[in-house]
């Protein structure tokens, strides 16, 4: 088992590298359309020119467990809207249900400051709002309405108290786009979001908003590793279908 | 605009990040299970340390909106008055020997403030979910919202389980639940679970910097 483990890690990081050093030799991108993506971008130009905030919400994901990798996410996407948004008079406003992540934020949101070249920056602006998932949910509510908001990102581990959420990006009229790791949180988005990110579109947001070909690369080792299991999948499938019939 | 502007933490946290990722899937490839508990144990007093930071952001954040008189002040207020005096019974309680039994204590304020409270917020967001599943086809007006709501509605339906313990309905049941429901989560999964890998071995690369870097 350890050694399956291994071969797929070591596979996984290897195709990695490789299509990076191709995509480091390319000029033009070639990344399938997510109209989500490009929407947020609009989004934040139109938030920095508007004089509004864009509120990003990075979730409880655990960064000890599995669901730490969609916050990652979330911080990844976090720094690039940062990067664009953080020298208006609304910089973004950063929530976490977890403290370490709350940490993360800050330092995310800090460290982009010094590479602005910006004197100020407020921690205020990276916030742990609640350590339970409903009073996470209930800390980021009011939020929405009294910091001048005008979009949300969710991109993080969220479950059903997520649809709280939404619901106050809905009643204050501002755009949401979202996406979660967890599957019933999956279907509470898609049903409440107004733009949803299904399975592992979030994940591609880094590479969609500019983070770095390492993100592209990664993206497009999804894909050629989904395309394997897929062709294993049907290849154990038959084998297990003809062992039954002979 | 320099993106990665040189700063002392930027390295030595990344050399850091590298190594301490780099050991612990280590442990979990070469089943070197002692020096992973012990990895984790350490690892579990910073995350414990940070929840502590997390409460003390929560409450510096509102004490800021007091001080500043802002909108929401007054639930500010509920937040610091609740948060100390849950602190104050708390290490009351578990520290000193003089706290008399006779008065509510941790558990008192668990059980008749937190659970209701968080009932009620799950009641709310049953009720956001009803009129968001009522309003979906007109927010998104495509096959796939008239599919999803089509897909609750009979999901509902069979798992009311009337006439549908026997026969056609069982069947039916089985192959909603066990073929399409099952399979597509599996999918999603699949895809989740290839995202997590590749964010994982970025940071193992130190490509993503989650840190100050």
């Amino acid at each position: 088992m350890t050694l399956v483990n291994f071969i797929v890690v070591v596979t996984f990081a290897g195709l990695m590298v490789v299509i990076y050093l191709i995509i480091q030799q390319r000029e033009e991108r070639h990344l399938r359309d997510i109209p989500s993506f490009y929407r947020l971008k609009g989004t934040v130009e139109l938030a920095v020119e508007d004089g509004t905030r864009i509120h990003v919400a990075i979730g409880r994901g655990d960064v000890l467990s599995p669901r730490g990798a969609a916050a990652l996410v979330g911080l990844s996407m976090l720094r690039e809207i940062s990067m664009v948004a953080s020298e208006s008079d609304y910089p973004p406003l950063a929530t976490a249900g977890d403290g370490l992540l709350g940490i993360l934020a800050q330092d995310t949101m800090r460290s982009t400051a010094r590479a602005l070249n910006l004197t100020r920056t407020n921690a205020d602006m990276g916030r742990v709002t609640g350590l339970t998932p409903f009073s996470y949910s209930a800390g980021v509510m009011p939020l929405i309405f009294d910091e001048n908001v005008s979009s949300n990102l969710l991109i993080g581990s969220f479950s059903n108290e997520v649809a709280l959420i939404t619901s106050a990006g809905e009643r204050s009229q501002t755009r949401t786009l979202a996406g979660t790791d967890n599957l019933p949180g999956q279907a509470i988005l898609y049903a409440t979001a107004h733009e949803p990110l299904v399975g592992e579109e979030m994940y591609a947001g880094g590479a969609y908003l500019g983070a770095g070909p390492m993100h592209e690369a990664s993206l497009h080792t999804q894909d050629v590793i989904r395309w394997i299991t897929i062709g294993l999948i049907i290849v154990f499938s038959i084998t297990g279908l003809l062992k039954g019939l002979l | 605009m320099n993106r990665f502007k040189f700063n002392l933490r930027s390295p030595v946290a990344t050399v850091v990040t590298i190594a301490a990722g780099g050991i612990m899937l280590l442990t979990y490839l070469m089943d070197l299970q002692n020096l992973q508990t012990v990895i984790l144990d350490v690892v579990m007093i910073g995350a414990a340390t940070a929840l502590v930071i997390g409460v003390v952001n929560l409450f510096s954040v509102h004490v800021n909106k007091i001080r500043t008189g802002d909108s929401g002040a007054v639930g500010s207020a509920a937040l610091v008055v609740a948060l100390v005096v849950t602190f104050l019974v708390t290490m009351a309680e578990e520290i000193t020997t003089f706290y008399p039994d006779s008065l509510p204590g941790a558990d008192w304020i668990l059980n008749t403030i937190q659970v209701p409270v968080e009932s009620a917020l799950m009641g709310v967001m049953a009720i956001t979910l009803v009129y968001a599943a009522a309003r979906l086809v007109t927010l998104r007006p495509n096959i796939f919202s008239v599919l999803f709501v089509l897909t609750l509605l009979l999901t509902m339906i069979i798992s009311t389980q009337m006439g549908l313990d026997s026969g056609m309905g069982q069947g039916l049941r089985n192959f909603l639940v066990h073929g399409l429901a099952s399979g597509g989560a599996r999918g999603i999964l699949i895809g989740v679970a290839l995202g997590t890998i590749a964010t994982g071995l970025r940071v193992l690369m130190g490509f993503d910097r989650p840190y100050d870097g």
